[in-house]
């Protein structure tokens, strides 16, 4: 045997423990991921299992614990059927998109028009108000509800879809993650740009906004969930049933005492969830690099 | 003294009733030498039944009436809808806008709508919180605009619950009992007498009984194999569970050691009272030996293991425990054939203290006191609350009818026994702790009966909890 085999040999046997290290190191990656990804899958699950059992059957299933507990034995749709026939909860999911996607549009347009301001504009007292703005972040909506109201109604837009988004138009997380991804961006592309004769709207659609794809989808995707999960503003600034939101109508199926409605109230849930399950599985991509470019990460 | 009159002809005279009954004809009393109560002969120039209002006729110009209640099922809506519909059709210059809120949330919108100056005209309050509906003129008096039969036929306890400083502030829509029901299956499974079937306050278990009961149920469940049904059901009221619901459910194991025909100064009075006079103290009301007992008893179903330590839905209706604490609706639903429980059921009286206790706290709506048509918005509420319309409700629903001579004209509360000892509850029955800041009193005894549930001990907890309750308290002496 030749030293040059020995030391292919040595060489082919290293290259064989680090491909088995790695592939252990994978395959463990997988299984602790599937393990999380489980962890976190299955309260879904489980409601929307549930969402296929009579309400009888989730009452006598629930306790104790058993296998009937999660699978339906007696799989029906008959919630479904009941929730968006009699309940026309059709409406609420309508409402509650309407709402989420009112609140994406004026978060998007009013956080990177912000955002670019703060990252790239020069004006005075720049940073007092941008730390002002950070400020109002920590003000529970709890807290000035009341005032709140009171503006709405002020403008006459008390139980209007308006209502259901205006009052989070300027909405100080988004500005600040426009603008940390607005600083990622080269300053000499913008200078190119101003040599060219460019104006500052000009270079903010054609330069800026298409180097934050990312983060603005980062943002869509946080928006629309901060939307779509809303409960105490649209309780209380929403008196209209017909508008009301799918959150709020959720509650409503909870609260009636002594007459429990677990299966309309499961399928609700499912229903509610699935949107939201669909986004992040088609804008996670983007989600993670938002926030890795804008330095949230 | 009509009120004392039928409670006099039930044969159930005690000091306590007749107290009750002196204290409603005195408001009823203090309400008419003011000239308040309307006169019955205005009704009947209505254009439809509007039970028992007797105020001025509705006006002809165009209004618009917001009314905030919860939600309910939707046969229960179905019949509101239906009954919005026929007073419109009478008053087609009366429109009816409606606010569904979760139970849960109602008192939360009530307040924001207070603070924001924006209030619907009628909105779904509770009896618990009528001094502060007093205190903040949240709520219009509205004794002005009802017949004093109409008055008198609210149970004086009731009307008082719903009236403070001499006005009724809102009309009592349901009112509560609490009762002990069990699963007959599983008391003949081991061989056990089941709780007293009882249709007046006495012949119940005490509250030694029910725990020792429990404890040989318990044990009788485990010998026979059943490791999966409990001796009493996780409490179902509020988020459920231990700590779920004082005003309603956890009350009971306190007030119920009090005596109201002790001195006024003794403890076993103040116990039973559950705050001072005024509103504003409770140290010396629900830290007294009694109410440690009561909450020692309290204790014991957990530390026993006689019912679970968190919230199990719907355990006892699932047929997995052999006792619950409910109210009326359950029996009301057992009763519709195709919703039967899978198990035969009965129902006793709740554990006797020293007295058997019952809370009448329940929804009352109310008009609220800057509603710019008043009156309209009163003879609304009065219309949903004629015979008519309460009776399809109470059918429906399955609550507890407020009013006397309801209940006489559902022939069950004559003949069934769980009806017959409802009614002697809900005769017998007291009002929350009655205080402008009873919010924060209920808010800070929940979590102290969730601590003592879950092994603190009642003789520190309370104490502590009432020198909390005292300090939240101070700010409605202003």
């Amino acid at each position: 045997m030749t030293a040059s085999s020995l030391t292919l040999q040595a060489e082919n046997g290293i290259d064989r423990t680090a491909r088995r290290a790695a592939f252990l190191h994978h395959g463990a990656s997988i299984l602790l991921l599937a393990v999380v990804g489980a962890v976190f899958a299955f309260p879904i699950l489980w409601a929307a299992m549930s969402s296929l059992k009579s309400t009888d059957d989730i009452i006598t299933g629930t306790y104790p614990l058993s296998w009937s507990s999660f699978v339906p034995l007696k799989a029906t749709l008959e919630n479904y059927v009941y929730l968006f026939s009699e309940l026309n909860f059709q409406r609420n999911l309508l409402n509650t998109l309407i709402a989420a996607c009112g609140q994406v549009s004026v978060a998007v347009i009013t956080s990177s028009l912000a955002g670019y301001a703060f990252a790239r504009l020069n004006f005075p007292f720049r940073d007092v108000v941008f730390g002002l703005l950070l400020l109002t972040a920590f003000v529970p909506v709890e807290a000035i509800i009341v005032p709140l109201y009171r503006i709405m109604h002020w403008l006459g837009l008390v139980s209007t879809y308006p209502a259901l988004f205006l009052p989070f138009a300027c909405n100080p997380f988004g500005i600040f993650l426009m603008r940390q991804a607005f600083r990622d961006i080269p300053v000499e592309m913008e200078e190119a740009a101003r040599l060219d004769g460019a104006s500052p709207l000009r270079i903010f659609f054609s330069i800026a906004l298409p180097n934050v794809r990312p983060t603005l989808a980062t943002l869509v995707l946080i928006q629309f969930i901060w939307s779509w999960n809303a409960y105490l503003w649209p309780l209380v600034i929403m008196q209209d049933p017909n508008k009301q939101i799918a959150q709020v109508a959720i509650a409503n199926l909870k609260s009636i005492p002594n007459s429990p409605m677990d299966g309309p109230l499961f399928a609700a849930a499912t229903a509610v969830t699935i949107p939201l399950v669909i986004l992040s599985i088609v804008l996670q991509r983007y989600y993670v690099r938002g926030l890795v470019t804008s330095g949230m990460k | 003294m009509a009120v004392q009159k039928d409670l006099e002809n039930q044969g159930k005279v005690s000091r306590r009733t007749v107290l009750a009954g002196m204290a409603g004809a005195a408001l009823t009393g203090a309400i008419a030498s003011r000239g308040l109560v309307g006169s019955a002969s205005a009704q009947g120039s209505y254009k439809l039944d509007l039970g028992g209002y007797a105020g001025p006729e509705l006006t002809s110009e165009p209004v618009t009436l917001r009314f905030m209640r919860q939600d309910f099922t939707p046969d229960v809506n179905a019949l509101l809808e239906a009954a919005y519909a026929e007073f419109k059709a009478a008053y087609p210059n009366i429109s009816i806008v409606e606010e569904k809120v979760p139970y849960g949330d109602l008192q939360k919108k009530l307040l924001v709508y207070i603070a924001s100056g924006d209030a619907p005209d009628i909105m779904m309050g509770r009896t618990d919180f009528t001094d502060a509906y007093h205190a903040g003129n949240v709520a219009l008096p509205v004794q002005d605009y009802f017949s004093a039969d109409y008055i008198n036929d609210i149970p004086a306890n009731l009307r008082a619950a719903a009236s403070s400083g001499g006005n009724l502030y809102s009309v009592p829509w349901e009112t509560s009992v609490m009762m002990l029901y069990f699963n007959r299956d599983l008391f003949e499974k081991v061989k056990m007498q089941t709780p007293p079937e009882v249709t007046g306050l006495d012949g119940g278990w005490t509250d030694e009984e029910l725990v020792a009961n429990l404890v040989e149920m318990n044990a009788k469940l485990k010998e026979a194999g059943d490791n999966q049904s409990w001796a009493l059901a996780a409490a179902g009221q509020g988020n459920g569970g231990p700590g779920a619901n004082y005003s309603q459910l956890e009350s009971i194991w306190i007030r119920s050691q009090g005596d109201p025909n002790a001195a006024k100064d003794s403890a076993a009075y103040k116990t039973l009272m559950g705050i001072s006079d005024d509103g504003f103290t409770v140290s010396g009301h629900i830290d007294t030996p009694e109410a440690i007992k009561g909450m020692q008893f309290y204790q014991s179903l957990f530390a026993k293991g006689l019912t679970p330590l968190g919230p199990v839905p719907n355990q006892y209706p699932g047929g997995l425990a052999a006792t619950y604490f409910g109210g009326l609706n359950f029996t009301n639903r057992f009763r519709v054939p195709g919703k039967e429980p899978p198990f035969k059921w009965g129902v006793s009286l709740p554990p006797k203290g020293n007295i058997v206790f019952n809370g009448n706290g329940s929804d009352a709506p109310l008009v609220w006191s800057k509603s710019q048509h008043p009156a309209e918005a009163v003879a609304l509420l009065s219309y949903l609350c004629n015979d008519k319309n309460r009776l399809a409700f109470h059918k429906t629903w399955g609550s507890m009818p407020s009013r006397t001579s309801l209940r006489e004209q559902m022939s069950v509360f004559a003949t069934e026994q769980p009806f017959k000892m409802a009614q002697a509850l809900s005769d017998a029955s007291y009002s929350v702790p009655r205080s402008p800041g009873y919010f924060d009193y209920f808010n800070a005894m929940n979590p102290a009966v969730k601590d003592i549930a879950l092994g603190a001990d009642p003789a520190k907890v309370l104490p502590d909890t009432a020198a909390k309750i005292d300090r939240l308290l101070a700010k409605y002496r202003r």
